[in-house]
């Protein structure tokens, strides 16, 4: 014989033996159906490669047949407990299982009344061609019972996270290459007895080995190995879940996902700091309830046998530090996860960190979301309740001023245009208010025209004018031809107006103040200057958000509400422009509002 | 104002009768239930010859309308029982419905879609009509001395 073949031969059965015994560990360890019928297939099979080595080596004819006959059974024993093993998966019609009992006890029966196992010369009675026969109907009972776990894995492993889908292909192949060599054993005896082929079928029976194994029992290194392959899709998950969850319910639902995914668990939940579940997937069973409590106590987590659940498992909780008290990540193992061991549970100890984390965050999110929506909310509630009022005054004043009233002394004649500017002001404020708060709800729609921005600059500076004093010369220059723009005139008489007061405002010693309209380019252009006290570099920034205004002590005395160039620029830019701004402090600014020529 | 309506209500079989001898002064109705800001409007437009009716509510203001034919409608749109969008849709399939103005300080863009849509003359922003530019578009629908029908 072969030395080479012999050796692999022995290697095949040690391993087998060796894999029988590690079922039977996985068993004593985890001790359910699954794992018992997985441990009795894989203990039969190491139990027959045994056998047939004792047999070979016992000279007692009896004894020899006894064994043989032993061997039979056990093998049939193999394929019957696979079945049973993916029955605790898939179940098993009864009336299947009884057709496959009757079958294999038949089959059994027939093989050892035949004596299918002895050598050849055994075989007085029975014609070759029924020995055959029989031969390749008891690889087919066998084939049958294994063929169908094998086909029934791989079709489960598709779509399961990488983690099951890993193990339920090692044994869906590992099993797959037995059957294999068993068909081209009992089909074509001729091509078994070339000595190439039974190395090869013993070659890959030594493949099956460790398939087998990976799938019984996966060791860390390689379940650690089957998560890695979503690591980066995991590590970007996780980024997403901290920077963009818009609220801590679809936070705690995307967490999930990842956490099932990764140790390929078949339900999970998250409950928050108060015990109410945050976000659940997957059945689960009542006892679970009883879980959640002395969380503080295990800040690493625990592992818990699940024995007396409908689906024995195994289910991993990790406690969650949450400002508010201790919540919990708890996973469920399902009848294809691989295994909970202390690695999955340090693994989910690190994401459970940043799941805390992130549910904490998606608080503070959800608060500012929330203090920025009543600020709008106060913004249009206030401006609305503030043009009531400001409609009596100003209507009074207007009505005072046109003699409505009746006459009117010299000295309240005196005081009314300036009640009536203040007036006016505070309207201005009111309605960039209520701009505002349109455009922080988008609520804000425009009504774009072609106009000549000529035109709107000189209205602008005829509405500001009454507004100047001595001190200040407002100049306004334009070109010969039109300035033409597809733009909202109120909206654009609003920046610019708004531009011009700012321009008279800040520049309290007077000067100055030029409206300037060009084309540059495509665009269309008015620029503001005054020289006025000028803005310093580092106050740029701020100066275009909402409330942003800048006090020193020059213009703290200055009244606004912030938003006249938030607004200004907001709308530039919604018409597709922009608002800049240039300045030099103690010299004066310039902005520049650009909106495109119409072509 | 809400006291005197009612009474002014039992008269109306007689008005015609009694409107006789008088200038004709066309009747506006101010549906509006800031009193103060009411009894601004009202003045200048009763100095510039029109006469004028208030109701504070949207029920009172419907009431109103179908049992006084006004010329006119002033129309606020926040109002109590009865919101101003529900008065004018309430008086849409009114042959005779009388031209309305919305005189409103709550101006978002799809109520003023909404109002011009159920057949609203014009929507005035409140606190951007003086006394006197309101007047100027009462004056324009319907001229002083008019005939009040």
């Amino acid at each position: 014989m072969n030395p080479l073949l012999s050796l692999v031969q022995l290697l095949v059965s040690l391993l087998f033996i060796l894999l029988g015994l590690l079922a039977l560990r996985a068993w004593l360890r985890d001790r359910n159906a699954s794992s018992g019928w997985l441990a009795l297939a894989i203990g039969s099979l190491s139990a027959v490669s045994l056998l047939g080595r004792v047999q070979t080596s016992v000279e007692h004819p009896t004894a020899f047949e006894l064994l043989g006959d032993l061997d039979l059974a056990l093998f049939l024993l193999s394929g019957y407990a696979l079945l049973r093993f993916r029955a605790t998966f898939i179940p098993l019609d009864a009336r299947a299982h009884v057709a496959v009992v009757a079958l294999l006890l038949t089959t059994g029966v027939v093989a050892i009344a035949t004596r299918i196992g002895a050598p050849p010369s055994a075989h007085t009675g029975t014609p070759a061609w029924l020995r055959q026969a029989i031969v390749i109907e008891f690889i087919l009972a066998w084939g049958l019972c294994v063929l169908d776990p094998v086909i029934r894995f791989a079709w489960a492993s598709r779509n399961r996270p990488a983690v099951q889908r890993a193990r339920l292909q090692s044994l869906s192949v590992g099993f797959g290459l037995l059957v294999l060599i068993l068909l081209v054993a009992g089909a074509a005896p001729a091509l078994a007895n070339n000595p190439d082929v039974q190395l090869a079928t013993q070659l890959l029976a030594l493949v099956s080995v460790p398939l087998i194994y990976a799938s019984l029992s996966p060791p860390v290194w390689l379940r650690r190995t089957w998560r890695d392959r979503e690591a980066e899709a995991l590590r970007l998950a996780i980024r997403d879940l901290i920077l963009f969850s818009p609220s801590r319910q679809v936070m705690a639902e995307r967490a999930l996902e990842w956490a099932q995914r990764l140790v390929g668990a078949d339900a999970a939940l998250i409950a928050d700091s108060d015990g109410s579940p945050l976000a659940a997937h997957g059945v689960w069973p009542d006892s679970v309830k009883g879980l959640l409590h002395d969380l503080e106590r295990e800040p690493a987590g625990r592992i818990v046998r699940l024995t007396d659940a409908e689906q024995p498992g195994s289910a991993m909780i990790l406690p969650l530090p949450l400002d508010a008290g201790t919540g919990a990540l708890i996973v469920l193992s399902g009848p294809y996860t691989p295994y909970f061991g202390s690695d999955e549970l340090q693994w989910l100890g690190g994401y459970a960190t940043s799941i805390t984390v992130a549910l904490d965050r998606a608080i503070l999110t959800e608060r500012i979301a929330a203090l920025e929506r009543a600020k709008t909310e106060f913004l249009n509630l206030a401006s609305h309740e503030l043009r009531g009022p400001i409609t009596l005054i100003r209507g009074y004043l207007d009505m005072l001023a046109s003699g409505s009233l009746g006459a009117v002394s010299k000295e309240l004649n005196r005081v009314l245009p300036a009640l009536q500017i203040k007036a006016d002001e505070m309207n201005a404020l009111i309605e960039q208010m209520i701009e505002a708060a349109r455009l922080e709800e988008g609520r804000l729609e425009l009504h774009p025209v072609e106009t000549d921005l000529r035109e709107l600059a000189k209205k602008a500076v005829e509405v500001i004018a009454p507004l100047t004093d001595k001190e200040h010369k407002l100049k306004v220059e334009t070109p010969a031809q039109e300035v033409r723009a597809t733009v909202d005139p109120e909206r654009v008489s609003t920046i610019l107006t708004n531009l011009l007061s700012n321009a008279i405002k800040y520049s309290p010693r007077g000067g100055e103040v030029r409206c300037v309209v060009t084309r540059e380019g495509g665009m269309a252009v008015v620029e503001v200057s005054d020289q006025g006290v000028g803005i310093a570099p580092e106050e740029m920034d701020r100066l275009f958000t909402r409330f942003g205004r800048i006090a020193n002590l020059e213009t703290r005395h200055i009244g606004g509400t912030g938003l006249g160039l938030y607004l200004s620029r907001q709308l530039a830019r919604m018409q597709g422009g922009d608002v800049t701004v240039s300045s030099t402090p103690g010299k004066g600014s310039t902005f520049r509002f650009a909106v495109p020529l119409t072509q | 104002m809400i006291a005197t309506f009612p009474s002014r209500q039992q008269h109306s079989a007689s008005l015609p009768f009694l409107a006789r001898g008088r200038p004709k002064r066309p009747l506006i109705l101010l549906v509006e239930d800031d009193r103060m800001i009411a009894d601004m409007y009202r003045y200048q437009l009763e100095r510039e010859g029109y006469q004028v009716e208030t109701v504070t509510d949207g029920k009172q203001g419907l009431q109103a309308i179908r049992e006084r034919r006004p010329d006119l409608v002033l129309l606020d749109l926040r109002l109590p029982i009865m919101e101003g969008l529900d008065v004018l849709e309430n008086l849409s399939s009114d042959p005779q419905k009388p031209p309305v103005l919305i005189l409103s300080n709550y101006s978002d863009s799809h109520m003023i879609s909404r109002g011009l849509a159920l057949g609203a003359r014009e929507f005035l922003i409140k606190s951007a009509t003086t006394p006197t530019t309101l007047v100027d578009k009462v004056r324009a629908i319907v001229p002083p001395g008019a005939p009040h029908l």
